[in-house]
């Protein structure tokens, strides 16, 4: 996969279960993005939601105005549950890049026409102090890979996006986004 | 910021003093928003006990001189109806959002453009027709709101936004442009109290001879006049078009995608999208299809503005195709440039 800007567009779908973080994540690209200067649209799946139960949302970047903010076959997959993997692996894009928890997700089957980085995200996060923090684990680790945003605007759209009461949470989640990245190596 | 929040702040913007509301989604985050965000503005915010009340409660206080709102989805906007022909009968200017959302019946939360009908064909009893507006992204969201408070003042009818569950739930960068106040009319007519001058009274029950035609003959000089003034819409790479798209609201944007991707494998296709659905670009369309034979529709319907559609360019001689999905589906941009480049490839 190629390192950053690809067609001037670029989708990403996170998915998972409720209360893993998922459209957090995606509120913490959309936000990193638009601190770059580009256009951005952050979908998620709403209504009938509940903690446990599944939750994803789709995130378009663009240097171009957006059309449609919902996306077929996007170009990277961020899965936090197995369930997620089997339901949204299929819809990636040709040689599209699978970015998954793989404390959480073992033992699943990948189509042979997609890249795939396994990051155990929960160990890591637990390691750093909470397992709340894999979600962001599994982000850095997918912007080691891709690049697909530079580190400044994420560490500064996470400052912006969590409460100063919460610093704590803050600290460890920039921990997290940093020990993501630098495991795939 | 959510197209929803948009909304709402937006309304804020505008001096809306007034909101009450009812929950559903995919609108949830207007009263939500509004919950708060009223009560920081200095105006009155009421979870109503129905949509109904809801939609009362802003007859109520428009009668008073307010900037009122109300705000629902689909089955909700249903149940508002009564009010909303009550408003227009008696010439209060409020604002009605309406969140779509798949129907008929409770029908789902997805995302829906199937209320075209209801919004721009009456929707209440009686000959009264109200201003429509459809946004396809949050910023226009936020300025159409803003517009359609000023409209509702100076033409004292109800506009509606017609958007859908789609733009309510999405996020996108968003410039908090401000509020200008447009020269606006004198509220005479407000009930304020009446100590020092006459009493007055705002009603839309009219049982003399007489009385009552005669007020439909000022509210529909009223809606000539809309239709004279208040059409808008926009139009993108029509100027040498072979094949032009009509869309509205979302499915405008879903469109754009495909349109751009066409354009670049050298199929001449332009996209025409009405902003304002009543009054309906008619005009500007039928002198469109001067040129243009070949059009094709696009909603997250069964086919209802495709009607108006034809109406406007069939007597020129031109052919109007139509791709919708009901309620309940999702669109995907891909489906849409499959068929637009069939009725490109058609020829």
């Amino acid at each position: 996969m190629k390192k950053g800007r690809a067609d001037g567009q670029f989708s990403v779908l996170i998915a998972g279960s409720g209360g893993q973080g998922i459209l957090f994540l995606g509120k913490l690209i959309a936000q990193a993005a638009m601190l770059e200067g580009r256009n951005v649209t952050w979908f998620p799946s709403y209504g009938a939601e509940i903690r446990g139960g599944t939750a994803n949302c789709t995130v378009v970047i663009s240097d171009e105005a957006i059309g449609s903010p919902i996306v077929r076959n996007p170009d990277m997959l961020i899965a936090l549950n197995r369930a997620s993997v089997a339901r949204f692996q299929g819809r990636l894009k040709k040689d599209g890049l699978l970015v998954m928890d793989s404390s959480l997700i073992k033992d699943v089957l990948i189509g042979n026409d997609i890249k795939v980085v396994r990051v155990p995200g929960t160990e890591i996060a637990v390691s750093l102090g909470s397992s709340k923090s894999a979600n962001m684990v599994v982000f850095g680790a997918a912007l080691g890979v891709s690049g697909f945003l530079k580190e400044g605007p994420v560490m500064r759209a996470l400052e912006e996006l969590t409460p100063v009461r919460r610093k704590k949470d803050l600290d460890m989640n920039k921990a997290a986004i940093k020990e993501g990245r630098g495991y795939p190596g | 910021m959510k197209g929803n929040e948009a909304a709402a702040e937006a309304a804020i913007h505008a001096g809306c003093r007034f909101y009450a509301g009812y929950p559903i989604t995919p609108q949830n985050e207007i009263p939500e928003y509004m919950s708060w965000r009223m009560h920081e503005a200095g105006g009155v915010f009421i979870q109503a006990e129905s949509e109904l009340a809801a939609v009362n409660m802003v007859y109520g206080a428009a009668a008073a001189g307010a900037r009122a709102m109300t705000s629902s989805s689909s089955p909700g906007i249903s149940l508002k109806q009564e009010g909303i022909s009550y408003l227009a009968g008696a010439e209060l200017p409020a604002v009605i959002v309406n969140i779509q959302r798949g129907g008929p019946g409770l029908g789902n939360i997805s995302g829906s453009q199937a209320d075209y009908f209801q919004a721009v064909k009456g929707g209440g009893h009686g000959d009264y027709r109200m201003l429509v507006y459809a946004p396809n992204s949050v910023q226009e969201l936020w300025g159409l709101t803003m517009l359609a408070f000023d409209k509702a003042d100076i033409y004292r009818t109800p506009v509606m936004i017609l958007a859908d569950g789609i733009l309510g739930q999405m996020m996108e960068p968003l410039y908090l442009t401000p509020y200008k106040r447009p020269k606006l009319p004198e509220k005479s007519w407000a009930l304020t109290g009446c100590k020092g001058r006459p009493a007055g009274v705002i009603k839309s029950l009219y049982m003399g001879e007489g009385e009552l035609e005669a007020r439909n003959a000022v509210l529909q000089e009223k809606y000539k006049v809309l239709r004279k003034k208040e059409v808008r819409f926009e139009s993108l790479d029509t100027e040498d078009a072979e094949v032009v798209v009509v869309a509205f609201g979302i499915a405008a944007r879903l469109t754009i995608s495909a349109q751009q991707r066409l354009r670049k494998e050298g199929f001449k296709v332009g996209l025409f999208r009405p902003v304002s659905l009543f009054p309906f670009p008619e005009k500007e369309l039928s002198a469109l299809a001067d040129r243009v034979k070949r059009f094709i529709t696009i909603e997250l319907n069964a086919g209802q503005m495709v009607e108006d559609v034809r109406l406007s360019v069939c007597a020129k001689g031109a052919e109007v195709a139509f791709y919708g999905r009901p309620g309940g589906a999702t669109v995907a941009p891909e489906e849409i440039y499959e068929k637009i480049r069939e009725v490109c490839s058609a020829s």
